[in-house]
């Protein structure tokens, strides 16, 4: 009986060890191709479905297949991680592009399999690049669809959108030789020291949440020139559709507005000598957005605090003492003017020209302090929030002068 | 006495000697290096290509046209030109000096491509023993690539019995088929790094998740068994152009005969057809929203093909069902995806996509007059005795005369992380 039982336990202790052990769906890394980036372009060339493969002028026919719906009209090029190493390698390079052509994102993305030797894994994907011309014809959500519904995409990933074309980015090997992707991905993490980026609310996960309740969402804007890589600006969306750019100088302002910088750097001529620049450098804010209803009228208040730092003062600093708090409370204030007409600039290109509630800002607000006002605009908020006036007021403090005076 | 202890001593130093030689032969046979080779010392084929040779030479006539590449040959025809991928095991100096087509010696692999031209496979290939200075090694055949000229100008018989016949070929070596070159394809480096030989091969078992690969029943395995049973052979399409290579569709063989290429939406209805399909994307337009693309991804599918006889008349029932997952639907915000009837209907929709693909595929197998799908194995086994009255016209007079009814259940169990 005894024997019997330790043999039973035995036997299942064995049998515990072989699932326990874990390995019986292992899959080494080399065996996974990690897709860093996406891009997704325009196809040269329409084709009608049931078209050959083959005979669509300017598709290579070993990049595309024969498609029974839809018409070949996107481009779809993924940047795929080398993963064997090679030091003595020509170019250096640590990835490589492949690309496919057809209408349906998932449907390109597995005929793509008969061109790479590993199935493809997306869990570690970096960004996604849209060319303008796709945004032109079509709507932000459709080209995004699959890569909010599939479950093996993060909702960290970073969208750009570029004016050129989006695959030459995937092709692009960084000064630095870090892997493209992740560094497409990295710049935009500067944000938070670059005003000039949209960095914060632009990420796939956000943008899904604003196409879902009907709010603009805006996305950092990429430029490649002449081997030179460039984030600065937004594509500005009416709900899913493109509708122009907006200049860095307009980011900085929208950022005030929500609040979301966490350090800034602003520039203006200095108050006694205008050929030269004063800089102020934000270590933290306090910013309010708040909206009140007078009767029918809705009307939002921003009230800015900003504390920080001389950052650069190219005037002669014999002719001005940065020790007399006389001249500081003058820089404070010139430099809350200036704070404000960022701020009255984003409003004059975002809210009056291109009529968009950049990142729902402002809905957001109404929806928590004045949800019953709420009920009754929303239908017509786009219309109600173009003619919202916006009350600044911005204090600036400067706490120091740097290290030298 | 001091004989006798002599005879035991001497007796007892014969005996020991003895042991120790016997160690000695024994620690020889069983340490097993007496017939080693290196790996450095073989030369592993990774992939072969057929091509047909530029011109014909006649036998007996010189070595004028190819040059090197060539035999002087008493028999047969300079018909094939016949290429090997090679392992360049050995990192030389000259490799680490980054030309183009070699590689560094780190990680990536190197290899070169030789060939020469002849008739007989086997001839050529012990004749290419000149061009190099080690045995060729063909256990590790990945893939075997063929020029469609080749298969045009003399099927695939020729060419194949030498793989299947020779006990270094393994089974589950790939075959493919190019419209192009073939050699070509032995000389690209696929931007992996990897041979394009263990490239090629490893493409076709991406097929649980492509649908556009044949993959099943088209490795040497499937391509001798078919042979042996007269009937179709399936081998998979591959291109190169520009650099990016591709597999997708495939060509249909019927006795070693070329018949013809099908497209990919063709292989992906023939997959259908099996039940073999392990996953698959199928996209089906919105009816609502023109221009947007709606992709059902497969999970699992539970086919049927039955045969009936009907008196003469013999047809076939498909019954598939299939649970997948909302793919895509590239008009997620005008539809409520939540909504039972929204699903339901994209099931319908989805549904008869299915079928007209599979009916695609169907008639495109008859207009060609090849079984891919073992229609006849169906019969056999279910109808055994009506299939002995019609298995000599099977392929051109019954199989493109049957007809197919197909039932098709779309199950939409899940839409995706976000609605």
């Amino acid at each position: 009986m005894v024997v019997k039982k330790e043999f039973l336990a035995c036997s299942m202790l064995l049998f515990l060890c072989m699932l326990t052990a874990g390995c019986w769906d292992r899959r080494e890394l080399q065996e996974r191709n990690f897709v860093l980036a996406v891009a997704i372009d325009m196809a040269d060339a329409g084709c009608q479905p049931g078209v050959k493969a083959g005979q669509v002028p300017g598709v290579n026919r070993t990049e595309t297949f024969f498609q029974p719906h839809g018409a070949k009209r996107y481009r779809l090029s993924l940047q795929l991680l080398k993963l064997q190493a090679d030091g003595e390698s020509k170019d250096n390079t640590k990835t490589y592009v492949i690309s496919n052509t057809g209408e349906s994102m998932l449907e390109m993305i597995r005929d793509m399999l008969g061109q790479s030797s590993k199935s493809l894994w997306f869990e570690h994907l970096q960004v996604i690049i849209i060319s303008e011309a796709v945004l032109k014809q079509t709507g932000l959500s459709e080209v995004l669809d699959f890569f909010i519904r599939d479950s093996e995409i993060r909702s960290r990933v970073k969208l750009y959108v570029t004016s050129g074309q989006a695959r030459p980015f995937l092709e692009y090997t960084p000064p630095s030789k870090e892997i493209g992707g992740m560094y497409l991905a990295d710049i935009s993490r500067l944000h938070t020291r670059n005003i000039h980026v949209a960095g914060a609310r632009t990420d796939l996960g956000f943008t899904s949440q604003y196409l879902d309740n009907n709010a603009d969402p805006v996305l950092p804007r990429i430029e490649l020139a002449d081997k030179i890589v460039k984030l600065g600006g937004i594509a500005v969306f009416k709900k899913d559709q493109f509708v122009g750019y907006a200049d860095e100088y307009a980011v900085a302002g929208m950022k005030m507005i929500a609040g979301t910088e966490k350090s800034a750097i602003v520039t203006i001529p200095c108050p006694d000598d205008p050929e030269h620049q004063v800089v102020f450098e934000l270590y933290r804010h306090d910013t309010r957005l708040q909206p009140h209803v007078d009767g029918d009228n809705i009307y939002f208040t921003l009230d800015i605090n900003m504390y920080g730092n001389i950052g650069e003062l190219q005037e002669d600093n014999k002719a001005q003492n940065t020790m007399d708090p006389q001249y500081l409370r003058k820089l404070e204030v010139a430099f809350a003017d200036e704070i404000k007409r960022t701020v009255f600039y984003a409003q004059q290109v975002l809210q009056k020209q291109m009529r968009v509630d950049g990142v729902g800002t402002f809905a957001r607000k109404m929806r928590a302090y004045e949800p019953d006002v709420w009920e009754k605009v929303k239908d017509q908020w786009d219309e109600t929030y173009a003619r919202i006036p916006l009350i600044v007021s911005v204090n600036v403090y400067i706490e120091n002068v740097g290290s030298h005076q | 006495m001091l004989v006798g202890m002599g005879a035991t001593m001497l007796c007892k130093w014969c005996r020991r000697s003895f042991g120790c030689i016997l160690i000695i032969a024994v620690s020889l046979c069983s340490s097993g290096c007496w017939d080693r080779k290196e790996l450095e010392e073989r030369h592993f084929v990774l992939a072969v290509a057929i091509d047909r040779a530029d011109q014909g030479v006649g036998p007996g006539e010189g070595q004028d046209t190819s040059g090197v590449e060539s035999f002087v040959q008493p028999y047969g025809s300079k018909r094939y030109r016949l290429s090997f991928q090679i392992m360049d095991l050995v990192p030389t100096q000259s490799s680490m000096s980054s030309s183009p087509g070699s590689q560094g010696p780190h990680g990536k692999m190197r290899t070169y491509v030789i060939s020469s031209t002849g008739e007989s496979l086997f001839e050529i290939l012990r004749d290419m023993l000149g061009q190099v200075s080690q045995g060729l090694w063909f256990e590790h055949v990945q893939t075997i690539v063929i020029s469609e000229a080749v298969v045009r100008q003399g099927g695939l018989q020729p060419i194949i019995d030498f793989f299947r016949r020779d006990k270094e070929m393994r089974w589950l070596t790939k075959i493919l088929i190019t419209s192009g070159q073939a050699r070509s394809l032995l000389e690209y480096q696929p931007p992996s790094g990897e041979a394009s030989g263990i490239f090629m091969s490893k493409i076709l078992q991406n097929y649980g998740k492509n649908p556009h690969i044949a993959g099943w029943h088209t490795d040497m395995v499937d391509t001798a068994k078919a042979f042996d049973n007269n009937s179709r052979v399936l081998v998979s399409r591959v291109e190169l152009l520009d650099d990016v290579i591709k597999v997708g569709g495939m060509a249909l063989f019927i006795g070693g005969e070329f018949i013809g290429y099908v497209d990919e939406y063709a292989t992906q209805g023939g997959k259908f057809l099996s039940g073999i399909e392990k996953s698959a994307i199928i996209t089906v337009e919105c009816p609502e929203h023109p221009g947007k693309m709606i992709a059902f991804e497969l999970f699992h599918q539970d086919t049927q093909l039955k045969p009936h006889v009907d008196k003469e008349k013999i047809y076939y029932t498909l019954d598939i069902t299939m649970t997948g997952n909302l793919g895509e639907m590239q008009c997620g915000q005008l539809h409520d995806t939540m909504d039972t009837d929204e699903i339901h209907k994209l099931e319908d929709l989805v549904a008869v996509e299915v079928k007209h693909n599979v009916l695609y595929a169907f008639h495109t197998y008859q207009r060609l007059q090849v079984d891919a799908d073992n229609f006849s194995g169906k019969l056999k086994a279910y109808e055994p005795l009506v299939w002995e009255k019609v298995k000599d016209h099977w392929d051109d007079k019954t199989f493109p005369a049957i007809s197919l009814d197909v039932s098709v259940k779309v199950v939409i169990e899940n839409i995706g992380e976000h609605k």
